[in-house]
């Protein structure tokens, strides 16, 4: 059963666009198949299909390569080498360390050796697998590191991509006894693979230009830049398209550009159009993850559950290079307070070098794994004063006199951070609920309940400040139909459809009138990644502001033309009332053009406030928080681990809606991505750090079934107080930490096992089995505590 | 000749390679690019079509599959409909609509295949009680399956559309009536046994093949090619149930779909086993056949049949054997079946109504996944309250499934009390050696059986302790 509140107290006036539950930009599309990916355009004359050889080591060497008898088969057109790349080898994203295609050191099991050309996909691959497996030949010298522990012992040489980082003063053993209580506690935390349902693709054209790229990239200027360096020429040689993603998710931010750069060294070595698409399982081999961490906290609580100081560490496993994971594991200390004042806090995060794929971005970016545990902590402390985990969160929410984060930014939202658990409490019958889960508890010995009610608090913007900024081109043509293009790139999120109402509404227009086209780099330059949650944010301000432009200088036309004031000038779904008289908005674009009105604007939106010394680890580092909460009811059966998500509750706070149905799309979407990611979704590398899990055959993420018996979404009704675009909030990645809740309602119910005695030790994912040993340890400590 | 319906478009084709997927000739020959790729595993569904069929009452029936791992030519004389045939003009079909009208589209990637699984569903006589049911073949990244549960839920609440493919059927009938048998080089779709045999003799080097979800593997996954296949569906013997003295005969290749609808009135403690056999795309597909074929050690379908006392009919055109399921699964993947048999029925006798059956089935995720352990349990008492009949198999900890019984002995002759049990607990570490490996560590799989063995336990003593089913 699913119910949704969408109804806002600032009701929206029908006549506006923005705060429509307006269907996705492409639905109709979608529905029909007609929405075009990459793989589904016509293909080029002559294209070419592109492989990788990938390594079957994860450390070590290739020793011999010999890959010139594929020369010797006649579907062979081509093999492509470390040694035919004219410009740049390594396409590290911000710190170098990833290299094209391998020039002899393996770093990483399916680490791309080289690149074989054929005249059919399928033929490729076949190849491509074969030259792998019999072709190729390997050195393996020592055993990869895969875990943190090993990453962290004395012996290893490199244990990071990057140096580690601390927030806070340091906090010492002697301040925290200063507590009535010390508590301790750690946790491993698995990755999570992307699974968007289209796998990487890129389609290079060679031009007389350059090359022009077709791909599924969330980052078009940097797959513009890395393929100019890799061909060493100037970036404006190369033009990237990017009409659409079959979801991203971060997977796409920085992991799509080496199949770009491939297939456009592959067209630029052979004049021809290529096409490289990974099959699933190579996909799933070669890109970068979640990353998982091993955390440990060591707090100084009062007996009544407060937090008086803290020592946290978070370690993130990086994988062999630091492609994002600077700010990824920066992002998980910002979040390692989530709602909560850590009073006195020290958060240390390292970034552990592991010999796997390099972890990247993915929804949240770092930020659920630093809230995971927080919220570990706070069942922890419940557990430990005999109190219900939400009174101990209520206590150490931030608050008036203690509302400074251990970063040194205001939260300045605190109360409402406080009226929206309050409100979530009542809406979900939290106490009442708490006993009846009690009552069964007690009566049930095989199947057990969980109740867990946590908040989130996420802030917003890029924590590299110069990524904060956004392009927008609107092109009005004489008919009065107006093109748009933006920085951001569409991944099924809807930030089209939600630029595409602003513009509209900002120019009274009807949402038809205004097309998007794909996101460009000959249309809008140097355009920052659509991540960290900003792309409406961003680009729907830098659209506002160009079509603002564009009105201006329609105002100041009609104005002079017609005779008329200003303020007896109104826009209005297509109409445009001067005076006592009303024309058509396509009449009044004719009558400027012919009066030699540009019709033309860009727009350009920079986010105010932000700022954040990393030196000295201070300062503002947000726009503002997206705050939401979440209470998730679960049971577990204690034979086997498995384990039933019973009803959830949400409410969500995205500020004013700009689309109440996209908004509850993405709210919706994220919590079960993020309950697949803390239950059923675990990658599993074997001890020669060979990926296991590299296929959905057994990596799971939900399935229909796994939707919550009872889901209950609200959104929280209140405006974004920063002058973000119409008031609204972002809403990306957010929601994906509510998720959080549906584990420690697992935790809380391994832990009603031993009556709430025993902390449990529940590492993510919760699978079955995690689940059961869980049950295990608390069932023998009964056993114990009875002899 | 192979001859096919897309969509309103019969064609005739006479040369594809025998291993050459619906979804790639529909993609690369046919430009019908609706139809994505997204696993070509038969996971996703984003490669969903419905397959459309005469059943023997001479209707037609509509049924999603994964066109990923279909070979094209197992379609011969079948109507395929793809997402691009349901509008009509501007028109979106009503299936369509309700996706629209509920977002349940996001990126899209994964749309056209819950459309098409949303169309088989508005094609069904009997609206099934939980309409969702008809998406578990789909995976959707994007939206957390609220809207798509509604889309289904509309469908179902209003499938009578008369729309332009049923105006159509007669059409299609006419068509099907008309096909000529399949006449291939590479490809065998034999009606007889006899022929059958004869091929079989002729090219030794073919494959068998059922429905082809574990086949095609060889192909979209391992880079494999497969040159020759002969297609065991259209054989009258493999294709029917049929009532026997004491029993029943089930074909080996009759789909899993009607399988199930068959066990669960017959046999219904095997209900939730297959309900979660694969998807419900998959079951369209899949065969007993095929599922005994290649004797995986974590198949579901081996321990079902070891509980239930089925046995395995083996023909090879002259002769029929008979085997029960754990001597015919010699190894890892090893069975009796020689070159030039196939697997032609399986036999099961009626169950005993004295009999407590339950077979129990642990996976990662409740839905659409292998097993890490299944343990089935089949017992009777006398009058004496006495253990007179005991069969226990499970799959997944060991190289093949197994029939446990050193398990079956200790109960054997005794009470079933809390103290056997714990003694039968004890046991089960000496006589189960699992493996770790991607789904679980083989502790968790040792503990699951000892605790299987509980649960089995207090089901006999009518203590309920499973969790409610999957919303
Ligand atoms: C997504 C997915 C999910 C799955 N989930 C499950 C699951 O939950 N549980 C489970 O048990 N299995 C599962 N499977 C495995 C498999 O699909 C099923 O076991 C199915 O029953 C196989 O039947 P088929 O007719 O499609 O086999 P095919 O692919 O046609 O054949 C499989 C093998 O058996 C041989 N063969 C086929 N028919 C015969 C015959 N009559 N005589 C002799 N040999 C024959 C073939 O040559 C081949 O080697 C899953 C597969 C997929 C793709
Ligand atoms: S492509 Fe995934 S099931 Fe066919
Ligand atoms: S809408 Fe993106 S996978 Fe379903």
């Amino acid at each position: 059963m699913r119910k949704l509140t969408t109804q806002q107290l600032h009701q929206v006036d029908v006549s506006e666009i923005v705060g429509q539950s307006v269907p996705h930009e492409s639905a109709a599309k979608q529905v029909a198949g007609e929405a075009v990916f990459v793989d589904d355009q016509n293909l080029p004359a002559g294209c070419l299909h592109a492989a990788v050889v990938t390594s079957q080591i994860a450390k070590g060497c290739v020793s011999e390569q010999q890959l010139d008898a594929l020369h010797d088969n006649p579907d062979v057109v081509a093999v492509i080498r470390y040694d035919d790349i004219p410009g740049h080898q390594d396409i590290g994203p911000i710190f170098p360390g990833d290299p094209l295609l391998s020039e002899q050191e393996i770093r990483y099991h399916q680490q791309p050796i080289a690149l074989v050309l054929c005249h059919s996909h399928q033929r490729a691959w076949q190849v491509a697998a074969q030259a792998s497996q019999d072709v190729v030949q390997y050195q393996s010298q020592v055993e990869p590191i895969l875990n943190a522990a090993q990453a962290k012992q004395a012996s290893n040489p490199t244990p990071f991509v990057r140096p580690a980082h601390r927030m806070g003063k340091a906090v010492s053993q002697d301040t925290l006894k200063q507590s009535e209580l010390v508590l301790s506690g750690e946790q491993h935390i698995g990755g999570q693979e992307h699974f968007y349902l289209e796998g990487q693709v890129s389609l290079a054209m060679p031009s007389e230009d350059g090359i022009l790229l077709y791909t599924s990239s969330q980052h078009p200027s940097e797959v513009q830049k890395l393929i100019a360096e890799v061909l060493n020429i100037a970036f404006h040689r190369v033009t990237v398209d990017m009409r659409r993603m079959g979801g991203g998710f971060g997977g796409k931010e920085t992991q799509a550009a080496q199949w770009a750069c491939l297939a456009s060294l592959a067209a630029w070595q052979t004049g021809k159009p290529v096409k490289i698409r990974l099959p699933r399982s190579v996909d799933m081999a070669v890109t970068g993850k979640r990353h998982p961490f091993y955390n440990r906290y060591q707090l100084g609580v009062s007996r009544d559950g407060v937090i008086e100081s803290a020592k946290l560490e978070v370690n993130g496993l990086c994988g062999h290079s630091p492609d994002l994971s600077d700010a990824i594991v920066d992002r998980a200390m910002f979040h390692s307070d989530n709602a909560y004042s850590l009073s006195q806090a020290e958060v240390v995060g390292n970034r552990l070098k592991t010999d796997t794929v390099s972890h990247t971005a993915f929804r949240g970016f770092g930020g659920p794994q630093g809230m995971m545990l927080i919220e570990q902590a706070m069942q922890d402390i419940a557990i430990a004063t005999g109190q219900d985990p939400l009174d101990v969160r209520y206590k150490n929410l931030y608050h008036a006199g203690n509302a400074t984060t251990h970063y040194g930014m205001p939260v300045e939202q605190h109360q409402d951070m406080c009226n929206l658990l309050k409100q979530l409490e009542q809406n979900a019958d939290y106490r009442k609920r708490r006993q009846q889960i009690n009552q069964w508890n007690h009566s049930n010995p095989t199947i057990k309940k969980g109740l867990a009610l946590s908040p989130v608090k996420f802030g917003i913007s890029f924590t590299a400040k110069h990524l904060n900024q956004a392009g927008a081109l609107i092109n009005v043509y004489t008919d009065g139909s107006v093109q748009l293009n933006h920085g951001g790139t569409e991944m099924g999120q809807g930030l089209h459809t939600k630029v595409q109402q602003i513009v509209a509404q900002t120019l009274g227009i009807p949402f038809d009138y205004v097309l998007i086209k794909s996101t460009r780099t000959d249309k809008v330059p140097n355009t920052s990644p659509t991540a960290a949650s900003s792309g409406s944010d961003l680009n729907g301000m830098a659209a506002h502001l160009a079509a603002a432009d564009i009105k201006q200088r329609l105002l100041d036309f009609a104005q002079s033309h017609y005779q008329v004031s200003e303020e007896q000038i109104q826009f209005e779904n297509g109409q445009v009332t001067l005076g006592e008289n009303t024309i058509s908005w396509g009449e009044l674009v004719q009558q400027a053009y012919m009066h030699r009105v540009p019709l033309s604007a860009t727009g350009f939106y920079k986010t105010p406030k932000i700022w954040y010394n990393r030196e000295q680890a201070e300062g503002r580092p947000f726009y503002y928080f997206s705050l939401g909460a979440a209470c998730s009811e679960v049971s577990i059966d204690t034979l086997t681990g498995e384990m039933s998500l019973d009803r959830v509750d949400i409410l969500h706070d995205v500020g004013a809606s700009l689309n109440p149905a996209i908004d509850i799309g993405q709210i919706e979407g994220a919590f079960i991505q993020g309950v697949g990611w803390l239950t059923t979704e675990e990658l599993v590398w074997n001890e020669q750090g060979r990926l296991l899990s590299q296929s959905p055959a057994n990596y799971k993420i939900p399935t229909i079934g796994d939707y919550p018996k009872q889901m209950n979404i609200s959104l929280f009704d209140q405006m974004n107080p920063e002058h973000s675009i119409y008031r609204s909030k972002a809403v990306g990645e957010p929601p994906f930490m509510l998720a959080i809740s549906a584990w420690c309602a697992i935790y809380d119910a391994v832990a009603s096992i031993s009556q709430h005695q025993l902390a449990p030790q529940l590492d993510a994912p919760a699978t079955g089995e995690r689940i059961l040993m869980a049950c295990q340890r608390q069932f023998d400590f009964l056993e114990a505590q009875d002899a | 000749m192979l001859q096919l319906m897309i969509n309103d478009q019969a064609i005739a084709l006479s040369q594809q390679a025998a291993d050459t997927m619906l979804l790639n000739f529909l993609r690369e020959q046919r430009s019908l690019v609706g139809t994505k790729e997204g696993c070509a595993s038969g996971d996703c569904g984003a490669c969903t079509v419905v397959m459309v069929s005469k059943t023997a009452q001479g209707k037609l029936s509509y049924q999603q599959i994964n066109s990923c791992i279909t070979p094209l030519h197992s379609l011969h004389g079948k109507q395929i409909i793809t997402v691009e045939y349901l509008k009509q003009g501007q028109q979106l079909h009503p299936v369509q609509q309700a996706v629209v009208d509920k977002h349940g589209s996001q990126c899209g990637f994964c749309t056209p295949g819950f459309v098409m699984s949303l169309y088989a569903l508005s094609r069904q006589e009997q609206q099934p009680e939980h309409p969702e049911d008809y998406l578990a073949g789909n995976l959707c990244r994007c939206t957390g399956y609220g809207p798509l549960i509604e889309a289904a839920q509309q469908v179902a609440a209003a499938p009578a559309t008369n729309d332009h493919i049923q105006q159509n059927e007669d059409t299609v009938k006419h068509w099907m009536g008309k096909c000529e048998p399949l006449n291939s080089v590479n490809y065998w779709q034999p009606s007889n046994r006899q022929e059958l045999a004869e091929i079989r003799q002729q090219h030794p080097d073919a494959k068998w093949i059922g429905g082809g979800t574990d086949l095609a593997l060889e192909v979209t996954q391992l880079h494999q090619r497969i040159p020759k296949i002969i297609d065991l569906t259209a054989l009258p013997e493999l294709s029917k149930i049929e009532r026997l003295d004491g029993g029943w005969r089930i074909g080996a290749a009759v789909p899993l779909s009607d399988v199930h609808a068959f066990m669960q009135q017959h046999y219904p403690t095997t209900d939730e086993i297959f309900a979660r056999l694969g998807s419900i795309t998959i079951r369209h597909r899949a065969t007993l056949g095929g599922s005994l074929g290649n004797a995986s050690p974590i198949g579901d379908i081996a321990p079902l049949l070891i509980s239930l006392n089925g046995k395995i009919e083996l023909d090879d055109g002259y002769s029929t054997e008979l085997y029960a399921p754990e001597d015919y699964i010699t190894g890892y993947r090893e069975t009796r079946l020689k070159p030039e048999q196939w697997i032609s029925a399986i036999h099961l006798p009626d169950l005993d109504p004295d009999i407590q059956h339950q077979i129990y089935k642990v996976s990662k995720r409740y839905e659409d996944d292998i097993a890490t352990v299944v343990l089935a349990v089949a017992l009777k008492y006398d009058s004496n309250k006495l253990v007179s009949h005991c069969v226990i198999s499970a799959g997944g900890v060991a190289a093949k499934s197994v029939r446990l019984t050193e398990l079956e002995n200790c109960l054997l002759g005794e009470t079933f009390t809390p103290k056997k049990l714990k003694q039968l607990q004890a046991l089960v570490p000496q006589f189960i050696k699992p493996i770790d490996d991607v789904r679980a560590s083989a502790a968790y799989r040792v503990m699951l059986v000892q605790n299987l063995l509980k649960r089995f336990y207090l089901y006999c003593h009518q203590l309920p302790t499973r969790l409610a089913a999957h919303a």
